[in-house]
This record gives structure tokens, C-alpha cells and sequence, in this order.
């Protein structure tokens, strides 16, 4: 029996190139995390420092959500509403703007920290002494949707790279063996796709999973392949039959520690079979827990049920969830009828998201659960037509909650009209970089090699935003 | 708004000065720099400046770091603060701000100028770097001709790409874009005794094939004398002319290019009174600036000689004065006078010699007196019974009523020659010089191949090919035995699946093992190779390196209809085992090869580009070019690893930072990927890549390719950082220089590591293509990789070829043959083989027979985690989602062994969006039941890009977004879920069990037995048949079966137990 590789050993092992590491036994019999041996891809690792954060809810909306509309108060664009912006625009518009638009929501102070948020977000604002509001992130160059989306979920627009939970579960793996480590719950088929939860160059068992998509309402959602074929009984007769082929097989050829993962990995998804299926059902939660997050009530439903998965997929063990509010049957790109776009849409996501946060926070998880409310670009101050808004990746909002993160304040700063950054821009790779360190990971450290060179998730930039860490 | 560092770093690089170095020892400077500069470096600068990664490749925390610079531009000129970029910055200037967490103090500005004005001294150490290795920024910023103050003096701007006119269209008027309305035309302008002809239009002319007005010796354009331009008298003034001139004979012998003003003979010693663009041909082709019919400004004879037939830049600027002494005459942005008798196109971009001897021009020292004519304003060509006509293409005319300055006249001149993609030296003299160090050049790849004869061994007998020679030497002195041979039905398995991807029949089986003749083996080697299979096995490792794929990823992810061709294209050239330098220089350059008498091949050779535009593409970009710059950094990735194992896009910000890859080779190739055009109208948002319809010869329908286009040739400038806004040098298209000097270099010179040393030989601005030529220089790209005299070309592949037989390549990294890349565990065995591949002309089917026939080849495999790292079939060799997939239709019955053709780009088609557009946006799901029921091979699976079918996904199939030059494999649970719940599975399991169940004569072990032998090749052990009879006993007494009707029941059980065999380890291991 070889001794367990070391982390470090294991890294190095990583680098190069994982063929080699697939060939160790990948899974263990027991699913529980301090059983596993440290060599396998997906069993859990020690992070490079203290980690904050134990597991991600990435809440993304897609189509992008206006800032100056949501939690970026602007009162200059009432006073200066149809006037054109006294400064010069961006060299690339995704498409013409007109003059300043004045934002059609009130906004009110919320919490003891005060910070406004739109009449939009009532219950997300009752929630704010827990959040920290970024007002001041840049996009880049990121203009169009697709390259936008691969930006905020991959680091790069242009080249294909993996996914922010690939290089989580790459860094530290996944507590519970009997489900995926990184799971995308109604991802969009479209803007880069699957590549938005890919593992592009690293290995193929750090993709995120997903559960539907978002062409589809997700209470129709399954996860692929886990319907098994044949009843129950049948197929246990089945896997005991090829058990007993391959431990033959294996007898014949000797040592083959692949051969092995492969007879632990039917088990494994013999298991994942069984015990996903019941983290997957919602109706095991409370009359009192649904009602809260809006499951059954519309327009909630559909986000609430979302939700509510994240939050029992993320209490089973796994490591990142993407909540997707995605294209092209829930989108925020208002274009025109900016009103009516986002009222709808706020109305649908609102109470789902406070729930949650309420939720977390009263099962204890919501210390060490990092809660990522994010969207590819914010929209134009300036006007699109009469009434809507144009992609803005200059300068937008996000927040964070939870997780190591300070609640009830804001970081950066706009402009008095919301166009640009006027102060502590945080860029993507910043954004990511601030992440991985709040679950223990030093951007700069983790690393793969492929092609050459050293790849990292922030490429040759990014910087910890440490004043938002409580 | 402030500014991120990251952003604003465009500062700096720092050019030792003259000035700095003499005022080193300063001691004010010094006592300075200790109280006042040094802090203020450390408190404001040295939180990014500093360690091995300062951003923007600056370091302020030591003289050296200072004087190393950055990557961008000059950042101090020692003693002049104002010209320092360094200065710019802190002042926010220039669009330059430093540092980005607030601005300096104005005392601390003052300062820091007092300090540079004393020369920057830096006490204490005093190395001085040798070789600025980063580019310069140029001053030269293009400027378009009627920018801010320019606007004034523009007098006449003609713009060919102005018009609107059809091809061969006449140009009655060509529109004066000036805004003075000077318009010229053949017949306004011209009032008595006018001959002029309106000249034609040329969409792609002989400038580079840009729009051109095509002028012969009968053709003439003028302006009306009712708008004289403004320049009179003793005037200064700016004329410069884009053209493409060619010599003729037509009367009078001389040609008018341009004249403003009365040409008319004064009498000597009259003053001249026009200002005369001609070129005397009675006088042997000296270009003159005449004031008149005297030749008062000229550059003597001969001095145009060679710019005929060449698209060049002609500037003329005079100052107030005798023409002979103020005027200039400048060709392709060089003063003409220091290359009177040369071309200065055909310099070499290189010549950097010193100050360059000017001849003065020859000539009277009268002084002008420019006067109107009343019947005639400017002329062009023959607009006149007595003007001189010209005969060549004017891309574009411009006249100022003042000599522009140097800066002006460069900026302008910058303009016209990126627009025309012309050559212009003052751009590409800003270019680094390229020196390698010696170890760069005796690094291992770059030193031509070496053909070795094979060493003698100790052990003779085991030796079957001369490949096992190479093998086996090292294991003699590395201590280790051969193992034994493979037993037959594991060679055969082994072979099948190696050469074709499929299970061998269990026919195929039994001939192999009864065959005893000694050329048993080598028979089924040629009947695999043989096989039309070979090629989908084979191609698809190719397409796995070109990330060919159907659609476009990102937003649009539009669906590329026509994309299959170049896929069979693959298959096919490996089934014919097309020679491997035909197969590279038919994909980059297939539609520039001369037509020949076959049609087929013509055709199949512009499918071969295909290659250049399988990549991702970005359709919603908004900025279009930095759209077409990221198609040609994929471009440069994917020739760059996929033929050469070099990394070269690395290059693309800086210059690479482990291997002799300069920027300056980037901008030299990228140059040539964008004189190629993918898109048809490559300025339109969302537009449409290039699809048109080829002839199949008479009483044939045409049929459609994606393909690209050669378009007008330009060179690009290096973009600082990658940035296409922060523009340097420009770069002559061409080649990889390190690779270029191999004659010139012997591998015996001793390596060094000292940086100094650098080689200062002149051959190494070698490898670009000379000026002249009027083609992208994809041909000349494609030719020289495949040249046998590339030493990369030949070992990449057979490389490749060797890591798919053995699992690991000779070089492990084989699409990195870099230094940071793995050296080759045996390289002289790697230099033979490619030695034997050029000398079988380039033949893929060759290197597989040498290989597979080597006794190496047919060793068993290495079951255990030994210390020997000797070249064996990879142990446990996991079938690839597409060999696991084709193996289970063909087990089940159900593989259709026919080629595939279009179905792939026609049922995405069927799926696809119609959004009003060109572009059919994709729409297939992973999971579209035709991924399930679709039943030829693997390869001809539809490629979505980011919605890869799961069998693909799950089972490490290359993701298409990028080169994949050895798949990943992965043992993870969900893909037992996918062998155990998948429909794919499912449903060739029960086929499985039907094809068993068809024989209603055989008893249940004889179902069994066939199983095994479809499955595995082998018939059933009796455990095997113990196990199965139980599994189905069991199965059929289950109490939810037994109630099921029957064949029903039967066929359910037998379904489960097909299944088993297909999850088996035995099924999914090639051994």
C-alpha cells in the first residue's frame, strides 16, 4: 500500500498532467470526506490558508441587471433625466444610447448600515446588514453576452478556460462523494454554454453537473442519467454480475488501480442513485421552509425551488452551486421596457434570495457559506430607445454574503451618473481572486500547467480585496 | 475616474540616453535622488514596480530595473523631463496616469523633473543593460489626413475607397473628400482642347488589392479652375500620392502624376510657375518636382526606375524657397535622396546603418511663383492634349498647403501605408532587433534533424525493426530485459483498435489466429491500414489538435453548415495517405496552389482550409477588428502547436518568456492570418463567415465550401500587450526567425547563459517576406513548414504518431517543443523516424507500419508500475469516447459502417434558429434524441462547441474550444451513471440482445459463448457461463419480471445482462 500523497506531492503530481493521477483509485467505499484517501481528484483537500468559506451559491443573473436601478442609487440621473451624459462614452457601444435615463424605482435605506437598495429588492434589502455590496466592478471590454458570461464565470471572455467551480473543486475538492461537487442548476444553453461550468483544460471530473437548463422550468428539471434503467432490484443484480466480471478481470491482470476506480465508481453511482434522488426532493422539506421561499406561490416558484435545491445540495456536501436565473425564459437584458423587465423579474427572485439568506443564517451555515449575487454587465445610465437600458460592463454591481465577508457595506464607487468606475475598480480577475481567497485558495498558487505554461484562473492579474473580509 | 495600473501601464520602457550616462556622477543629483526621489519611489511606485513580475514589466526599485524599462515606449530621456513618458504619467498626461492610487503632489512632480533634468543619477551600482529587449512605442501614431489642425491646409484629398462605383466602372468624378469641393473629373475640369478619358475603377487593384483608380495613357482627370487650390505664389506645400505606376511608351516621354498651376515654359531664367509631379522617361526615369517645364527639384536619373510596378508612398514637402534646396522628396516614408539609385522597397527591413548619405537633389534654384490657369485646375494623368499620361493605379492623392513637419508628414504617411498595407521603414526601423542568446540557438529543437544510423545492440534476436535498436540500447544500459510478445488475439485487439477505433469481428479473429504464415501480422498491419476505418480513427486525432468543431461558440454559436467537408476532408487524406507536407500546405494555403487539370483536387484542396475556419469566433463582438485579431491569435495557436509543437501565441503581448519567440515573429505571422479574410464583409456585426459554391466541372452541380479568402495583404504593428490600441513597430509579414538561421548555426558552438552574448550575426532578421509580395504570404508560410528542412515539422508529427500507438510521445509534450515542454527520452531514435518519414515522401502509412511492426510495438504491457519508462503500449489504454461508443454499436449489430456525409450540418441546420439572419444560431441540446439513435461513426457526430453530447463530455472527448493534443482520462461516477441510465446504452444493450436472441436454435450457452466473442474476441470461461446462467436464472425469477409476458421477459433479461458485459472493465480496456 503506497503511502497517501501529500497535498503538495499531489499538486505536483497535478502539474503534470492528470492522466497520470486518474490512474489512482479515484473513490473511496465510505462517502464520508476524513475516510477518503488525499489522492484522489475529487475527496476533499486542505486549502492554502484558513479558509472563510466552505462551499460557494453562486445567484446568477443572467442578461444583466441594471445597477443604477437596483443597489446603486443615482440621484443625479432624476435631476439630469434627458439630458446627454456630460462626458464622453465608452469607444465601443454595444449599440447607439441616448441621453441619461432617470431610474423609475424609489430607493430606501435599509438595515442599521443604511446602505439603499430599489423598491426592486425590498426583501434583499431587509437582509443588507449581511451583505456587502461591490458598486464599483468593470466587465472589461466584455460588451456581448457570451464573452460577458465566460468573463464573470471563467476569467476570460476570449479563450476558453475553466470554470470558477472547476478550479474550486480542483483546489479543494468535494466533501460528499456521493454527488457531484459542482453542480449548475438551470444553466443557459446559450453564451457559452456548458463552458460557463466546464473544465476546459483540467481534468474532465472537475465540470460542473447540471440540472436542466434554462429553456426549461426547473421543476422539470433531472439530473441526466440518474433515472436508473430497470427497477431497483434488477439493477443490483446487474452491478453484482459485472462486480463479479470485473474483480475476475482484475484478479487475471493484477495490479490496476484504474481498473479499481472504475468498480468503485459503479458503486459510487449505484449510491449517487439512491441518495441524490433524496436531496433532490423538496417536498421533504417543511410546509413552513417551502412557503418561505416562495415554492408553490408565483411568481416565485421556480427561483424558490432553485433556491431551496442550492441550500440542500449545499448541506449534503457539495462544494459550489450555481443558482442560474438564465436565457432565454428568465433574463434581465432589458433593451426596451425596462420597467416591466425588471419588476418581473426582481418580483420572481426577491423572496427566493432573502430566503435563503434567512435560511442559511438559521441553520448556521451562513459563516462559512460564501453567497455570490452576480450578473455579466450592469446597463447603461444613458437611455436605449424611451425606455430601456443598454449591456454596461464598465462599471456595475454585485454583492457578497456570507462566507468570511463583511455585511452591511459597500466597496467602490461610481460616478454621480453610474457610468464609471470612480473609485477601487475590482476587476474580474480581482472578483475572482477575492473568492478563492475566501475558500482558502491564493490565486496566484493555484495553478495548472497545460500547454506550456502555468495557467491560473486570474491569468497574470487579480488582487484580494481584503477590506470586505470581516 | 481613475485609472487601474493594470490599464494604464502603458508606460515604459527605458532606452539608455546618452545624457544619463553623463550625468551619472552628479553629486547634486545623487544627494537628490537620496532625499527626495529614492522615498518617494519606495512610498508611491514600489508596491507594483518592483520583484520579478513589476507590472508593465517595470521595475523602479533599482538602476538596472530603470534602465531595463518596461514594455512599453521610452519611459525616461535623461535630462529632458518633458519628454520622458515617466513624467507623462505622473502628470497625467497623454492619457497616462501614475500612480493609480492619486496623484503626486505638485512638489513631488517638480521634483522628480528637477531629477531627470540632472540626468536621473542612480548611485550605487552602475550596470547598464546591453539590449533593450522590448519594443519601443513608436512616436508614429497614424493619423488620418484632415485630423485637428491638418483640416486647414488640406487642400485635395482623393480617396479610391470613396468611390462607390462596380468594378471597371468608369470614374467620371473622383470626389474631393477635403471638403473644398475640388472633385476631379474627365470632363469639367477639362474646358479647351480637353482629351482626358475618365479613368476606371479598380476594386482590387494592383495597391495591394485595395480599391484603385486605374489611369492608362489615355485617361485624365482634373478639377474646374473655378476652385483653384490655394497655394500661390511662393507657397509651401505637401503633395503625397499612393500608387502602383507601370513604365510605357506613349508620348509626350513623360508622365504627369499631378499638377497644380501653369506648366507652361517661362523662358530661362523665368520662374516657375507650377508644382509638377512627373516622371521623365526620355531622361531615363528620374523623378522630378518641376516648377514648370524645368526640372527644378529632381532626384536624377534612374531615380524611379524601380518603383514601377510597386505600390509605393510618394511624399513631397517644399518650404517657402528655391525648389531645389526646400523641397523633400520622400518614398515609403524614407527621404529618397539617401537611395537615389535604389529602391528603397527592396531594403531589407534590417539596414540600420547609420545616418544615411543624403545626394542633394539635382536642379535650378528658381524660385516659384505658382499661378492658376484659367482653363484647368489639378491634373491627374492626361487631362491635357500636351500632359503626360500615366498608365498604373492612384489609391489615394493628397495636397496641403503647407509642408508638414516631420511628425505631421509620418503620422499621415502611417495612415495611408497600415490602410494600403504597405511597406514603411520609419514603422519598422522602431523594431527591436532580433539576437538570440546561444542557448536559445542551440536549444534542442531548433538544430536540423539528424539522420542516425541505428546503434548495435546486444541482444540481436529480438530486433525486428530498426526502431528496437534505438529501444533496446537504452534498456541495455539502462539494465532492463525486453518483455515478452504479446499473445496473438491481444496483438489483433490491440492493432484493431490502434488503427481503426473498433473491436476486431470475431471473424477476423479466427483468420489471425489461424494463420501461421510469418506474415500473419504484418498482413492484418495492411489490411487495418487498409481499411477506410483506418482514417476515422486517425482523423480524428487530427481534428482533436485543429479543434475543428461545427459551430462558432460564444454568443452566437452559430451553427457552421459546411464544416463536415473538411472533416472527411481529414478522413479522407489519411485513407489516401496524402503526403503529410501536402496535408499541412493544402490546409493553410489549398485555394493559392496553381490550379491543376483535376477538378476533384482543386476542390478538395479548398476544402482543406477549412482548417482556418473551424476555430471559435467571435459574432457579437463589437469591435470588429479585435474580433478578427482573436480569430488570428486562434490561427497562430493552432498552426503554431498543431505543426510546429511551438507555442507561439504566447508571443502575442510580449515576447515568450521560455523559448526564442519574439513579438515581432507573432506580428510577422499574424500578419499573414490577417491578409486572409474568413468573413464576408469583415466590418458588419454578426456577419457571415465565407461559404460560396465551386465548380465540379461541366454537367455538375457546384458545390458549397467554407472556406476563406485571400484578401489585400497588410502588416500588422505589434501591439503592445496585445493591445490593439497601444500600437509599436510594424512588422514585414513572415516567418519564425529562430528557426530561420539553422545553415548559419553549428550546434557545437558551447552554450552560455550569459545574457551578454548575445549573437549579433546579420542573418537573423532573415525569414520575412520581401515587400513585394502582393499576396497574404500564406503559401510562403505553408511551404516553409512543410519544407524537410523545417526541423520541427517532421519530428511533431511522427510524434504524434508514436504517442497514439504508445500512449506517451518521444517528446511527452507533443505540442510543446519548447523549453518548457519535455526533451525527447530518445532522441535520435525521434530524428530517424523523421528522417524516414521525409524520406518516404511524408507518408502517415509508412511510420505506422514501422512502428506496428517493431518489436518494441509487440511487447506485452507494462501491468505494473515498474521503474522501466521504456516505450510499451500503454497499460490499460481506456477506450475513447468515440472508440467506446462505435465499439458498442458495432458489438450490438447496429454500427453503420458507411462514410457519413452531411448529416451533421443538416440536422443542426434542421435545428438551428431562424433569427432573420445569415447566421443560424445552434439550438441542439446535449441530450437531442439523434445523439441516441444516430448510427454511423464517432467522427461523424455532430460538434456543437459548449454542448457536446454526454457519451462525448462525460468520456474526456477533446473539447473543441482549443488544441487538445493528448486527451485526459478520467474515471469519475457519472459516467457509470451513463453506461448504467443512458438511453445510448440502454438501447444497444437490448440490440445487443436481440442480435443473441435472432437465432432462435441456440441453446442459452451458445448465446453466451457468441457474446464473448463479439464482445471481447474470446469465447465465455465456464465460471462465465456459470455467472451468466445464474445472472439470467436470478433475473427471470425477479418478482417484477415474472409477470411480464414473454419475449418480453426474455429479451429484458438478456438486455441486463449485454449491459454487464458492455460496463465491463474487459470491454472498456483495450486489454
Amino acid at each position: 500500500m503506497k503511502a497517501p500523497l501529500s497535498r503538495r506531492e499531489w499538486l505536483q503530481r497535478s502539474a503534470c498532467g492528470f492522466g497520470h493521477l486518474a490512474l489512482l483509485s479515484l473513490l473511496a467505499k465510505d462517502a464520508r470526506a476524513d475516510s477518503l484517501p488525499p489522492n484522489t481528484p475529487l475527496s476533499p483537500r486542505d486549502p492554502h490558508h484558513l479558509a472563510r468559506a466552505k462551499r460557494v451559491a453562486f445567484l446568477f443573473m443572467h442578461g444583466g441587471v441594471s445597477h443604477v436601478d437596483s443597489f446603486d442609487h443615482k440621484p443625479k440621473l432624476a435631476e439630469h433625466n434627458g439630458r446627454p451624459l456630460p462626458f464622453a462614452k465608452p469607444k465601443f457601444e454595444f449599440a447607439p444610447t441616448g441621453n441619461l435615463l432617470a431610474s423609475p424605482w424609489q430607493f430606501q435605506k435599509y438595515g442599521e448600515s443604511g446602505i439603499e437598495v430599489s423598491n426592486l429588492f425590498p426583501q434583499i434589502g431587509s437582509c443588507i446588514d449581511d451583505i456587502c455590496v461591490i458598486r464599483s466592478m468593470n466587465g472589461g471590454d466584455q460588451v456581448s453576452h457570451g464573452p460577458a458570461l465566460l468573463n464573470i464565470n471563467t476569467g476570460s471572455g476570449v479563450f476558453a478556460r475553466p470554470s470558477l467551480g472547476a478550479w474550486t473543486l480542483y483546489g479543494l475538492g468535494t466533501g460528499n462523494q456521493n454527488l457531484p461537487g459542482f453542480i449548475s442548476l438551470s444553466p443557459s444553453l446559450y453564451h457559452g454554454g456548458a463552458q460557463n461550468y466546464g473544465s476546459a483544460f483540467l481534468p474532465a471530473s472537475f465540470q460542473g453537473t447540471r440540472i436542466g437548463d434554462g429553456s426549461t422550468n426547473y421543476k422539470d428539471a433531472k439530473l441526466s442519467n440518474l433515472t436508473p434503467g430497470d427497477d431497483p432490484a434488477l439493477q443490483r443484480l446487474q452491478l453484482d454480475l459485472l462486480a463479479r466480471r470485473n474483480r475476475a478481470h482484475l484478479e487475471r491482470l493484477g495490479d490496476a488501480p484504474q481498473l479499481e476506480a472504475r468498480i468503485a465508481a459503479f458503486e459510487m453511482s449505484y449510491r449517487m442513485q439512491a441518495q441524490a434522488p433524496q436531496v433532490m426532493d423538496l417536498s421533504r422539506e417543511s410546509a413552513a421552509t417551502q412557503a418561505l421561499y416562495g415554492v408553490g406561490a408565483e411568481p416565485t416558484d421556480e427561483y424558490a425551488r432553485q433556491c431551496l435545491q442550492a441550500r440542500r445540495l449545499l448541506e449534503a456536501g457539495v462544494r459550489f452551486v450555481q443558482v442560474n436565473f438564465s436565457y432565454p425564459r428568465n433574463y434581465w437584458d432589458a433593451h426596451g421596457d425596462l420597467r416591466n423587465n425588471h419588476t418581473t423579474n426582481a418580483k420572481k427572485v426577491d423572496q427566493p434570495i432573502a430566503a435563503f439568506l434567512t435560511d442559511l443564517k438559521s441553520r448556521g451555515m451562513l459563516d462559512d457559506t460564501l453567497v455570490i449575487f452576480g450578473t455579466e454587465f450592469g446597463r447603461t445610465p444613458a437611455a436605449q430607445g424611451t425606455d430601456g437600458r443598454d449591456h454596461h460592463p464598465h462599471a456595475f454591481s454585485v454583492w457578497l454574503a456570507g462566507g468570511g465577508v463583511r455585511g452591511g457595506m459597500t466597496y467602490g464607487q461610481t460616478d454621480e451618473y453610474g457610468y464609471y468606475v470612480a473609485e477601487n475598480k475590482v476587476t474580474m480577475p480581482d472578483f475572482h481572486a477575492t473568492i478563492l481567497h475566501l475558500l482558502g485558495l491564493d490565486h496566484e498558487r493555484l495553478t495548472y500547467r497545460h500547454a506550456g505554461r502555468d495557467y491560473r484562473l486570474t491569468d497574470v492579474e487579480g488582487e484580494v480585496i481584503s477590506q470586505i473580509m470581516a | 475616474m481613475i485609472l487601474r495600473p493594470i490599464t494604464m501601464l502603458v508606460l515604459i520602457a527605458l532606452v539608455m540616453s546618452p545624457d544619463l550616462r553623463a550625468h551619472e556622477k552628479s553629486s547634486e543629483a545623487e544627494k537628490l535622488f537620496e532625499s527626495k526621489i529614492r522615498p518617494l519611489l519606495v512610498e508611491r511606485c514600489h508596491k507594483c514596480h518592483t520583484g520579478d513580475k513589476p507590472k508593465g514589466g517595470l521595475r523602479l526599485d533599482s538602476r538596472e530595473g530603470l534602465l531595463k524599462g518596461g514594455e512599453t515606449g521610452l519611459a525616461i530621456v535623461g535630462g529632458k523631463p518633458d519628454e520622458s513618458r515617466l513624467m507623462k504619467a505622473v502628470r497625467h498626461q497623454d492619457g497616462l496616469a501614475m500612480p493609480p492610487d492619486g496623484k503626486l503632489n505638485e512638489a513631488q512632480i517638480a521634483t522628480l523633473a528637477e531629477w531627470i533634468k540632472l540626468g536621473a543619477a542612480w548611485p550605487g551600482t552602475t550596470i547598464i543593460a546591453k539590449t533593450a529587449a522590448v519594443p519601443p512605442l513608436s512616436s508614429i501614431v497614424a493619423t488620418l489626413p484632415n485630423d485637428g489642425e491638418l483640416a486647414k491646409s488640406l487642400q485635395l484629398w482623393l480617396r479610391a475607397d470613396s468611390l462607390t462605383l462596380d468594378d471597371g466602372d468608369p470614374v467620371h468624378v473622383w470626389p474631393d473628400q477635403s471638403g473644398h469641393g475640388r472633385d476631379v473629373s474627365a470632363t469639367k475640369g477639362v474646358r479647351v482642347g480637353g482629351v482626358g478619358m475618365p479613368a476606371k475603377f479598380v476594386r482590387a487593384s494592383a495597391l495591394l488589392k485595395r480599391p484603385g483608380v486605374r489611369f492608362d495613357t489615355t485617361t485624365g482627370l482634373a478639377s474646374s479652375p473655378d476652385r483653384p487650390i490655394d497655394i500661390r505664389g511662393d507657397a509651401a506645400l505637401t503633395i503625397i500620392v499612393v500608387m502602383n505606376l507601370q513604365p510605357h511608351e506613349a508620348q509626350p516621354p513623360y508622365d504627369g502624376v499631378i499638377g497644380i498651376g501653369n506648366p507652361a515654359w517661362p523662358g530661362d531664367p523665368g520662374k516657375p510657375l507650377a508644382a509638377l509631379l512627373q516622371i521623365n522617361r526620355g531622361e531615363d526615369h528620374a523623378l522630378h518636382f518641376a516648377g514648370g517645364w524645368n526640372h527644378d527639384a529632381s532626384l536624377g536619373n534612374g531615380s524611379f526606375k524601380p518603383y514601377y510596378g510597386k505600390p509605393i508612398l510618394l511624399t513631397i514637402t517644399k518650404q517657402p524657397g528655391p525648389m531645389r534646396t526646400t523641397t523633400r522628396i520622400f518614398v515609403n516614408g524614407i527621404d529618397a535622396r539617401s537611395h537615389a539609385r535604389q529602391s528603397v522597397g527592396d531594403l531589407a527591413p534590417d539596414s540600420r546603418s547609420g545616418e544615411p548619405d543624403y545626394q542633394p537633389l539635382a536642379g535650378r534654384d528658381g524660385v516659384p511663383d505658382i499661378q492658376h490657369r484659367t482653363d484647368i485646375g489639378a491634373y491627374l494623368g492626361k487631362a491635357l492634349s500636351w500632359a503626360g499620361s500615366i498608365q498604373g493605379d492612384v489609391g489615394e492623392v493628397l495636397v496641403y498647403n503647407q509642408a508638414l513637419n516631420d511628425a505631421q508628414r509620418l503620422n499621415v504617411e502611417c495612415h495611408l501605408a497600415d490602410k494600403f498595407g504597405l511597406f514603411f521603414k520609419p514603422l519598422q526601423d522602431t523594431a527591436p532587433r532580433t539576437v538570440f542568446t546561444m542557448d536559445e540557438k542551440n536549444f534542442w529543437a531548433y538544430q536540423p534533424v539528424k539522420d542516425v544510423a541505428p546503434p548495435s545492440v546486444k541482444n540481436e534476436n529480438w530486433i525486428k525493426s530498426p526502431i528496437d535498436r534505438f529501444v533496446l540500447q537504452q534498456m541495455e544500459a539502462d539494465g532492463i530485459t525486453p518483455a515478452a510478445q504479446a499473445d496473438k488475439r491481444t496483438l489483433l485487439r490491440r492493432l484493431t483498435f490502434d488503427l481503426t477505433g473498433l473491436p476486431p469481428t470475431p471473424d477476423e479473429v479466427a483468420a489471425f489466429l489461424d494463420d501461421n504464415s510469418p506474415q500473419a501480422y504484418e498482413k492484418v498491419v495492411n489490411r487495418l491500414l487498409d481499411s477506410p476505418h483506418y482514417g476515422e480513427r486517425w482523423a480524428r486525432h487530427w481534428l482533436d489538435v485543429v479543434r475543428y468543431a461545427e459551430s462558432t461558440a460564444n454568443d452566437a454559436n452559430a451553427v457552421m453548415r459546411f464544416a463536415w467537408r473538411y472533416r472527411n476532408y481529414v478522413i479522407d487524406a489519411f485513407n489516401r495517405d496524402l503526403p503529410y507536407d501536402q496535408f499541412l500546405i493544402e490546409q493553410l494555403a489549398g485555394d493559392l496552389l496553381p490550379p491543376i487539370d483535376s477538378v476533384e483536387t482543386n476542390t478538395r484542396r479548398i476544402i482543406a482550409t477549412g482548417y482556418l475556419m473551424v476555430g471559435p469566433k467571435a459574432l457579437a463582438e463589437t469591435d470588429k477588428e479585435q474580433s478578427r485579431l482573436d480569430i488570428v491569435d486562434d490561427q497562430i495557436d493552432v498552426t503554431g502547436r498543431a505543426m510546429l509543437g511551438l507555442t507561439i501565441a504566447c508571443a502575442r503581448c510580449h515576447d515568450h518568456k521560455f523559448d526564442a519567440i519574439r513579438t515581432t515573429d507573432y506580428y510577422a505571422l499574424a500578419g499573414i492570418f490577417r491578409s486572409t479574410e474568413p468573413f464576408q464583409n469583415e466590418v458588419r456585426n454578426a456577419t457571415m463567415w465565407w461559404e460560396f459554391p465551386v465548380s465540379q466541372g461541366a454537367g455538375k452541380e457546384p458545390i458549397t465550401v467554407m472556406a476563406p479568402k485571400d484578401s489585400a495583404p497588410r502588416n500588422l504593428r505589434i501591439h503592445l500587450r496585445g493591445n490593439r490600441f497601444t500600437l509599436g513597430a510594424s512588422v514585414p509579414r513572415g516567418f519564425v526567425q529562430i528557426l530561420a538561421n539553422r545553415a548559419a548555426l553549428g550546434p557545437e558552438r558551447p552554450a552560455s547563459s550569459d545574457l551578454t552574448s548575445v549573437d549579433q550575426s546579420p542573418e537573423v532578421d532573415a525569414h520575412r517576406l520581401a515587400n513585394t509580395v502582393t499576396t497574404s504570404g500564406r503559401l510562403e508560410l505553408a511551404q516553409w513548414i512543410a519544407s524537410k528542412d523545417n526541423p520541427l515539422t517532421a519530428r511533431v508529427m511522427v510524434n504524434r504518431i508514436w504517442q497514439h500507438h504508445f500512449g506517451q510521445g518521444l517528446v511527452a509534450t507533443s505540442d510543446n517543443f519548447g523549453t518548457r515542454g519535455e526533451r525527447p527520452s530518445h532522441p535520435e531514435l525521434l530524428d530517424w523516424l523523421a528522417s524516414r518519414f521525409v524520406e518516404s515522401a511524408w507518408s502517415m502509412k509508412s511510420m505506422h507500419r514501422l512502428i506496428c511492426l517493431s518489436a518494441t510495438y509487440q511487447q506485452i504491457e507494462n501491468g505494473s508500475a515498474a521503474s522501466d519508462s521504456s516505450p510499451r503500449h500503454p497499460t490499460r489504454r481506456r477506450l475513447s469516447a468515440e472508440e467506446l461508443r462505435d465499439s458498442m454499436l458495432a458489438v450490438s449489430g447496429k454500427l453503420d459502417r458507411t462514410p457519413g456525409s452531411n448529416e451533421s450540418g443538416e440536422f443542426l441546420v434542421s435545428k438551428a434558429e431562424n433569427i432573420g439572419a445569415m447566421i443560424l444560431p445552434n439550438r441542439v441540446a446535449a441530450d437531442d434524441p439523434f445523439y441516441t439513435t444516430f448510427s454511423k461513426r464517432s467522427i461523424y457526430l455532430p460538434v456543437v462547441r459548449n454542448m457536446l453530447p454526454d457519451v462525448l463530455a462525460l468520456f474526456d472527448a477533446a473539447d473543441p474550444n482549443g488544441v487538445t493534443a493528448q486527451r485526459n482520462e478520467t474515471t469519475v461516477a457519472s459516467q457509470s451513471l451513463f453506461l448504467l441510465n443512458s438511453p445510448l446504452v440502454r438501447d444497444q444493450s437490448r440490440a445487443f440482445a436481440e442480435r443473441l436472441l435472432a437465432d432462435q436454435s441456440h441453446s442459452p450457452p451458445q448465446r453466451i459463448e457468441q457474446a464473448h466473442r463479439l464482445a471481447f474476441g474470446r469465447g465465455a470461461t465456464v465460471e462465465e457461463q456459470v455467472q451468466a446462467s445464474e445472472f439470467l436464472a436470478a433475473y427471470l425469477q425477479t418478482p417484477s419480471v415474472l409477470n411480464r409476458p414473454e419475449p418480453e421477459r426474455q429479451l429484458a433479461a438478456w438486455q441486463s445482462y449485454c449491459q454487464s458485459l458492455l460496463c465491463s472493465n474487459e470491454f472498456l480496456y483495450v486489454e
